[in-house]
């Protein structure tokens, strides 16, 4: 036995040993050539990918041949905190990274002064500056008089709907009211009996053709599923913003751009409270009606039972694994119609895609169709606020994002070269096309572009840029108070006191404790804040 | 001796011990081998399947694993791609040094604090009492800065450096170990004129060898699965933990699935299951103490 | 590098009895007490320097910390006071989770002095009586602390979230909750959680000492007609009675610092109803809603606990030295 162990360690040792030789010390270094200057690029790597930005350095390289690019993917090291800690010495000259708080290292003076850089034009486009097209980050990204950073992505987020689910089992409503039969489909098209209701938006002959115009029709549509044996929702039970942020889609459509943003800007006049919001009274936000819409579509959700039990797995079900649920759940007996996620989705998963794909190819990645389905009107017309009811508002990330200048490059010239040509329209566009994520800029798609998006990404494209589309930043840094408090109001929106306990989310809230009403959760969202900041 | 001794041990006592310890491993075991099991499970498989036998046993994620457990390191000369081998032969040397140090300081003062009655003595226990209740909140930005003062940020040596601490749990245990042997052995070894250098290398040390030996088992596995400090202050030579880590968090949906994750895992363990296994004895010892009467 | 200076002090040493006339045996009493400091002082030397290099001088920030204020526009922290510390305490009685997190540490901490560190002890004890396999078992009772909490946690999170639920209903009982969620089952399924994956540590540490008594005390016991259980109770408990009280001194550490693997299941947004005081200074500080404008109250946060707990620790360690079973 002791010769056994001995042998085995032996063995381990040699094997580790022989391995490390093999690959050069156990190591590979790849090199860049000397002659070249080299540009290095930080990238956060999340779901969005990184083929966008390989092509956008190869079109760069082949346009500037005596330069080299570097392009570092990290994910966890670029969170906040540990960017915070890195940044002065890690050598890497522009950064595109997902949500920051850009004040803090603004004020450690670790971003350069692009107020310039984003004011010029660039090869006869306007400038990013006057591209930038949503006006409450334009604001947000000014910090005294200055431009540190500029936005990097927009992603919307929503209920994303299975569309061949939908059509093999019926899921749409008639202009009658009525549910149309199963299997009416062909190619994409309705050919049953009677026509299609006009959906959300009013108008026949739309993309949201059937689709439940009205909360009640949503319920209804929500129970008949159940009949079917089909899951309306699943969700990630382990990540708590994924259900925050399908509550806020509700929320923001019922209240529409102008209102939402108050809880961005806290200052302005609520059309729907009647009333002027200051930041020290930014409290009386939490009786917007739009979110108690939102509570009341969970509790419904909840109560009723609408939901995949996996979805409340919080030790388990990571956002990926809920992914996969719902991609497999097609060709179980107790399918999953709707998962809360957001634009970049399909990117993230498409392993699993692949994988179906093996086996059945009408399951591969840009083959199967998905949707985003519009929250639907609330049922209460007498909303003062009426043209939230007419207007297709969508919830975005993405309003902390940067893209900047380490203050302390070697290269300023090349960086600054590098930024305007990675910011441009074109460069935009190859963005929009290999991730399905779109960017808060004006720029267009070829045809080519266009059509190599999945059907998903393209029915969210046009919703987004859709005139009738108003979009709805989640977060953005526009109000010296929240700026200060980062820590207090990173909660605010959803955390609520209710009598039986405090939650994080009224889908959990609800579904841990059984008597809680909705009207607890929206009295206890002004409840757990007995004391607000005050600079 | 220890022969007679089972002979006398109540059949009772036997039946108890063995039911408690039985049922405990069957509970430990059934997850383990689940584990086992997932890692040889296609990950789609695995969505639709998640505590039946693979439908298809495949090797595929160890292989793949092999691929994806590399890391990529930029350090100043440039990009680098560390292989799992690499990564492996950084483990033992982080543990092993970060281990002995961690377990020679506390050793060391514990044994001064211990047998040599001066003030100071009482000063420094309490104050580790006090040290391992303060907790370390935002040191980090100025253990940086001392580490690269110092000019040891990035290397092995540093490591050690950093932690040759003899702050915490380990200088309560090695303090209680040498408060129990009695000063006699050293007043006998003083009275021959040995120095104290002598008596605690000869005499001392040995006694609490299996403590030690304990004592730097638990501190290798510790410092084999941390993974937040390399990567902080040892960014270019990645350690086995660091990888683990990278692909706990990677964005892409195929390395975090959780056969994969498993593989991951038990790939990393499995050194350490082998060091165990070989010195499972001598840690947990049956070495007799004989020293008054020798 | 210690040995060569204790080599040349022994050298001197020499030296100087070789030029002293007169008895070995006679030494002086200052002269021995002087060496014995010398000795002293070495063998402290480099761990005391290391210490203040990379302790003091690294946590005389926590202090600082915990009395000044992170100003976001300058990005510099600024004096605050004894501010911190009343926000701190203010915020115990007004933030909806420390009353949650005070109970819950606490149930941690009982359970694990009251039935793990018993548990720890019944199952080192068999293992030092070699029941048949304990060569096995060992290894067994190690594999928690082998395998990485990761692992250990999502084996653990599959298992209750997934097979347990899917067993009993193959039982017929239908419906089985979710152990991992709601209020009244997380926490607890926690807590037995860290006793599971828990023994390990305590039981090498046991088991070492275990083995360290004389065994001519047992051969005695034996012969006085000792039961294996009496062998249990009267010679091996009192005789690593040190032992054990190190592990219920550390414990009050513990309980302010022990974040029950929470981070593993939950990440940063376990429920209120499953925190601990560990886990939610934890989240402060190292969570990605983490700022540096968190750093002063959480400095502030544990600085309180330490001033409570640090008596507390020596009053502890007082009792259990007085009033425990000693060693006669």
């Amino acid at each position: 036995m002791k010769a056994l162990k001995k042998v085995l360690a032996l063995t381990m040792a040699l094997g580790t040993a022989l391995s490390m030789t093999a690959c050069g010390l156990g190591e590979h270094r790849e090199n860049y050539d000397p002659n070249k200057t080299l540009l290095k690029v930080g990238l956060m790597e999340g779901g969005i990918g990184r083929v966008w930005m390989d092509e956008i350095i190869a079109n760069y390289k082949a346009k500037n041949p005596d330069v080299d690019v570097e392009v570092v993917y990290e994910k966890e090291l670029y969170n906040h905190n540990n960017l915070l800690t890195s940044i002065s010495t890690s050598g890497i000259d522009v950064y595109f990274v997902n949500d920051i708080y850009m004040h803090e290292f603004v004020a450690k003076d670790y971003f350069m002064d692009i107020t310039d850089l984003v004011g010029q034009q660039y090869e006869g486009e306007a400038s990013i500056l006057d591209r930038m097209n949503v006006d409450v980050l334009k604001e947000s990204y000014e910090i005294n008089d200055k431009y540190y950073a500029i936005p990097y992505y927009m992603a919307t987020f929503g209920m994303v709907y299975d569309i061949d689910l939908f059509e093999e089992k019926g899921f749409y409503f008639t202009a009658d009211g009525t549910f149309v039969n199963p299997n009416s489909f062909t190619d994409g098209v309705y050919t049953g009996a009677g026509t299609l209701s006009a959906g959300p938006d009013g108008k026949t002959g739309t993309v949201d053709d059937g689709l439940p115009a009205t909360y009640s029709q949503f319920k209804s549509l929500m129970e008949y599923m159940s009949l079917y044996n089909v899951d309306a929702f699943t969700w990630s039970g382990k990540d708590l913003y994924y259900r925050q942020r399908l509550l806020a889609a509700w929320w923001a459509d019922y209240e529409g751009v102008d209102n939402w943003n108050l809880n961005l800007t806290f200052s302005g006049y609520d059309t729907g409270l009647k009333e002027t919001i200051t930041p020290e009274t930014a409290l009386k936000l939490q009786g917007q009606k739009g979110k108690q819409y939102a509570t009341q579509f969970a509790y419904d959700v909840v109560r009723g039972g609408y939901f995949d039990d996996a979805a409340y797995n919080s030790g388990s079900q990571t956002h990926t694994a809920a992914q996969d649920e719902f991609l497999a759940s097609c060709n179980t007996s107790n399918p999953t119609a709707i998962l809360a996620e957001g634009q970049w989705w399909e990117n993230e998963a498409q392993d699993t895609f692949n994988g179906m794909a093996k086996d059945d190819e009408s399951l591969a990645y840009g083959t199967r169709r998905f949707g985003m389905l519009p929250v639907p009107k609330a049922d209460d017309t007498a909303f003062a606020g009426a043209k939230s009811a007419e207007r297709n508002t969508v919830i975005v990330g993405g309003g902390r994002s940067v893209v900047a200048i380490n203050k302390k490059t070697e290269k300023a010239d090349l960086a600054k070269d590098f930024f305007l040509f990675a910011n441009s329209a074109d460069s935009m566009a190859l963005f929009t096309k290999y991730s399905g994520c779109v960017r808060p800029y004006d720029y267009e798609l070829t045809t080519e572009q266009y059509n190599y998006m999945t059907p998903f990404q393209k029915s969210t494209y046009d919703l987004v840029f859709d005139e009738n589309t108003d979009v709805a930043f989640l977060d953005v840094m526009a109000c010296d108070l929240r700026i200060n408090n980062t820590s207090f109001f990173h909660d605010w929106m959803w955390r609520s006191k209710l009598p039986q306990g405090t939650t994080d989310d009224p889908l959990t809230g609800f579904k841990d404790y059984s008597k809680a009403t909705v009207a607890q959760y929206i009295q206890g969202l002004k409840d757990y804040y007995t004391t607000w900041p005050s600079n | 001796m220890s022969k007679g001794g089972v002979q006398k041990t109540s059949k009772v006592f036997l039946i108890i011990g063995m039911s408690m310890l039985l049922l405990y491993t069957v509970s430990l075991l059934i997850p383990t081998f689940w584990a086992i099991i997932t890692s040889f499970k296609e990950r789609l498989d695995f969505i639709t399947n998640k505590f039946g036998l693979p439908k298809v046993w495949t090797f595929d994620n160890y292989i793949n694993a092999f691929d994806l457990l590399q890391v990529t390191v930029y350090d100043s000369l440039g990009r680098k791609d560390v292989y799992l081998s690499r990564m492996f032969f950084n483990s033992v040397i982080y543990a092993l040094g970060c281990g002995f140090a961690h377990t020679l300081a506390p050793c060391l003062v514990s044994y001064a604090v211990a047998k040599y009655k001066f003030k100071f003595s009482g000063f420094i226990y309490n104050f580790v009492i006090v040290a391992m209740l303060l907790p370390s909140v935002g040191t980090l930005a100025s253990e940086i800065s001392i580490v690269k003062g110092l000019g040891i940020y990035d290397t092995f040596f540093g490591m050690f450096i950093m932690r040759f601490s003899f702050l915490g749990s380990n200088f309560l245990i090695f303090y209680a170990a040498f408060k129990s042997i009695s000063w006699e052995y050293a007043e006998a070894g003083l009275m021959d004129g040995a120095s104290h250098f002598k008596i605690f290398t000869q005499i001392m040390l040995p006694l609490v060898k299996t403590t030690f030996g304990a004592i730097f088992l638990l501190s290798f596995i510790t410092y084999w699965n941390e993974y937040t400090t390399p990567m902080v202050f040892l960014p270019s030579n990645p350690t086995v933990a660091y990888g683990l880590y990278c692909f706990r968090f990677s964005p892409k949906s195929a390395i975090t699935a959780v056969p994969m994750q498993m593989t991951a895992c038990l790939l990393v363990s499995f050194p350490i299951f082998v060091v165990f296994v070989i010195f499972k004895n001598k840690i947990m010892g049956n070495l007799t103490m004989g020293g008054l009467k020798g | 590098m210690k040995g060569i200076k204790n080599g040349i002090k022994d050298f001197f040493y020499d030296i100087s009895v070789k030029l002293t006339p007169k008895n070995k045996k006679t030494k002086s009493h200052s002269a021995a007490k002087r060496e014995a400091l010398i000795f002293y002082i070495c063998i402290l030397a480099l761990p005391i320097l290391q210490m203040c290099i990379f302790y003091i001088g690294i946590n005389v920030n926590t202090i600082k910390l915990a009395f000044e204020k992170y100003n976001p526009d300058t990005g510099q922290y600024v004096w605050n006071g004894f501010n911190n510390f009343k926000d701190f305490i203010i915020s115990l009685s007004t933030t909806t989770v420390m009353p949650y997190a005070i109970k819950n540490s606490l149930k941690l901490y009982l359970i694990g002095v009251f039935i793990g560190l018993p548990l720890n002890l019944i199952f080192a004890f068999f293992l030092y009586k070699k029941v048949p396999g304990t060569g096995f078992f060992r290894v067994i009772l190690f594999l928690p602390q082998i395998l990485s909490g990761v692992v250990t946690s999502i084996m653990f999170a599959y298992f209750v979230e997934g097979a347990v639920p899917a067993i009993f209903e193959k039982m017929g009982v239908a419906d089985f909750p979710n152990l991992l969620s709601g209020p009244v089952y997380t926490f607890p399924t926690i807590i037995f959680y860290c006793l599971w994956s828990g023994f390990g540590s305590q039981l090498i540490i046991y088991g070492t000492a275990m083995s360290g008594v004389d065994e001519s005390l047992i051969e005695a016991g034996k012969l006085d007609g000792l039961s294996t259980f009496g062998e249990f109770f009267k010679i091996i408990v009192p005789l690593i009675f040190p032992t054990i009280t190190t592990y219920l001194v550390i414990g009050i550490a513990g309980f302010f610092t022990n974040q029950a693997s929470l981070y593993n299941f939950f990440g940063q947004n376990a429920q209120e109803y499953t925190q601990t005081l560990g886990y939610y200074l934890f989240v402060k500080v190292v969570g990605s809603k983490a700022t540096l404008g968190d750093y002063p109250v959480a400095s502030a946060a544990g600085l309180i606990f330490t001033c409570i707990a640090a008596p507390l620790t020596i009053l502890v360690k007082y009792l259990l030295e007085r009033f425990g079973p000693s060693v006669e």
